[in-house]
């Protein structure tokens, strides 16, 4: 497992990393999520040691990873904003990166290269954004590596060619064990796909549990009543939010729904009452709410 | 008899070859092209308050006890599953593991995942599910509950899961 302990960092007097804990295991696709500039790729690089903490450790499978550590030989890290040497071409970089990743396989490349359509010949700074990445992910599968961290690398990308990498990752994760940390915006995307999730606000993690957990936490339900719902006598369920859109209420809430539906049945005339699941996107945007995020009125 | 001599005759030995590969691809073709068709019709519903997991495995095993698919056929890879649906072959995996245990299907390691016999799974399935019955109106009676009470409770719970299933 990869597990992030008590990590801090500063950049002069700024805490870009507070106290931040993180738990993948081995095999699992952990995806990093959080608001803009808060900490994520910051965090990768520490977990690569192109920066040392100021505080806190990291481990993977009990060893911990220092500068010098040989297991982060076996680490690949696709950055967002990804340099490729002047000229190179693919094939030059597969050639550079296998001197680094012993566990480089050409076969895979081949095939990748292929499966992607990509001219390894081409210089990769003539590339579109999207072929560029795709160029490194190409090199990154090809490395074969244990822990994998993808810095917004769908981001960008084209429906077809989404379902390719995934179907690319599914594979390495499910043959070699790799975990997988991706960062990413589009939660749509990593909905269902991710099997544990960070939730990641101003250098912290707010929340970090299984998707499938966090889901059954917070829900939500919709509802009609005769007469007027008064969201008062319902505190004790801890509803989060509660909007109405005609005469149908959605509340976001974290108790007991049996409960819920119980006390509504017994003071109101209930005419509808369904619950609903929440996506990542509303977990995300109900996470961040509560830290005070995106609170603003018009 | 006259097949028989008809294979073991050089001359029909390439004839032979071809057909049993194009039996064998056809048959797989079928498999391939049935399950493809068929697993497409798994639908997932974001909005229900069950679990990835355990909507795949209410379809597959609702797949598999209608006869949709034969006993011994071939179920998608994780893999395939994973990719077709877009989700983690980690929750595709957790359901395959569960309709394992409770032999819907089974496993052949390097081969794949197979349909168990549906008949036979039934009666196991209803026949651990009596013992569970069992094992509840046991605890209903022991926390005071009638028997009146009891089928009046059942009696309500059919009627309402009838109601759900007019009003799907």
């Amino acid at each position: 497992m990869l597990k992030i302990k008590d990590l801090s960092k500063k950049f002069r007097d700024f805490n870009v990393l507070d106290h931040v804990n993180l738990n993948a295991e081995i095999g699992q696709i952990y995806g990093l999520v959080g608001s803009n500039g808060c900490g994520k790729t910051t965090l990768m690089k520490h977990i690569m040691m192109i920066y040392k903490p100021d505080e806190g450790d990291i481990f993977y499978n009990d060893v911990p990873v220092v500068e010098d550590s040989e297991i982060i030989k076996e680490f690949y890290f696709v950055q967002d904003n990804i340099f490729f040497p002047y000229q190179f071409t693919l094939s030059s970089l597969f050639a550079y990166e296998k001197l680094m990743y012993k566990n480089m396989s050409d076969e895979k490349f081949n095939r990748l290269v292929n499966y992607f359509d990509i001219d390894k010949n081409k210089k990769l700074n003539k590339m579109s954004k999207g072929q560029r990445k795709q160029a490194a992910f190409v090199v990154a599968i090809s490395a074969q590596p244990k822990v994998l961290l993808l810095d917004e690398i769908v981001d960008g990308l084209d429906a077809v060619i989404k379902r390719k990498f995934w179907d690319v990752l599914f594979q390495e994760v499910m043959d070699n064990e790799m975990t997988v940390v991706i960062s990413s915006h589009d939660l749509k995307e990593l909905d269902n796909i991710c099997d544990r999730v960070g939730i990641m606000h101003q250098g912290k993690i707010l929340k970090e549990d299984d998707l499938e957990k966090m889901k059954d936490e917070i829900k939500r339900v919709q509802f009609a009543v005769d007469g007027e719902y008064e969201i008062s006598d319902f505190k004790e369920f801890n509803v989060i939010k509660s909007v109405k859109i005609g005469s149908v209420n959605f509340c976001t809430l974290t108790g007991n729904i049996d409960e819920f539906r119980k006390k509504l049945e017994k003071e109101y005339k209930v005419l509808l009452f369904d619950r609903l699941s929440m996506s990542l996107e509303e977990i995300f945007i109900t996470e961040l709410g509560g830290a005070g995020y995106g609170t603003e009125k018009e | 008899m006259c097949l028989f001599k008809f294979f073991l005759d050089k001359e029909c030995i390439t004839t032979y070859n071809t057909v049993i590969v194009l039996i064998v691809l056809i048959h797989n073709g079928t498999l391939r092209f049935t399950l493809k068709g068929g697993f497409v019709l798994i639908k997932i519903d974001n909005n229900s308050s069950k679990a990835i997991y355990e909507q795949i495995y209410d379809e597959m095993a609702k797949l598999i006890l209608s006869g949709a698919v034969k006993p011994d056929e071939q179920l998608p890879s994780v893999r395939e599953l994973a990719g077709l649906l877009k989700i983690s072959p980690n929750t595709i995996q957790k359901a395959y593991r569960f309709l394992e245990m409770d032999n819907y299907i089974y496993t052949i390691r390097g081969k794949g995942n197979f349909v168990g016999n549906a008949e036979k799974l039934r009666s196991i399935h209803i026949e651990m599910l009596k013992k569970e019955l069992f094992k509840l109106i046991e605890t209903l009676q022991r926390a005071g509950m009638s028997d009146d009470e009891m089928l009046k409770l059942i009696k309500e719970i059919l009627d309402k899961k009838n109601d759900q299933e007019d009003l799907c």
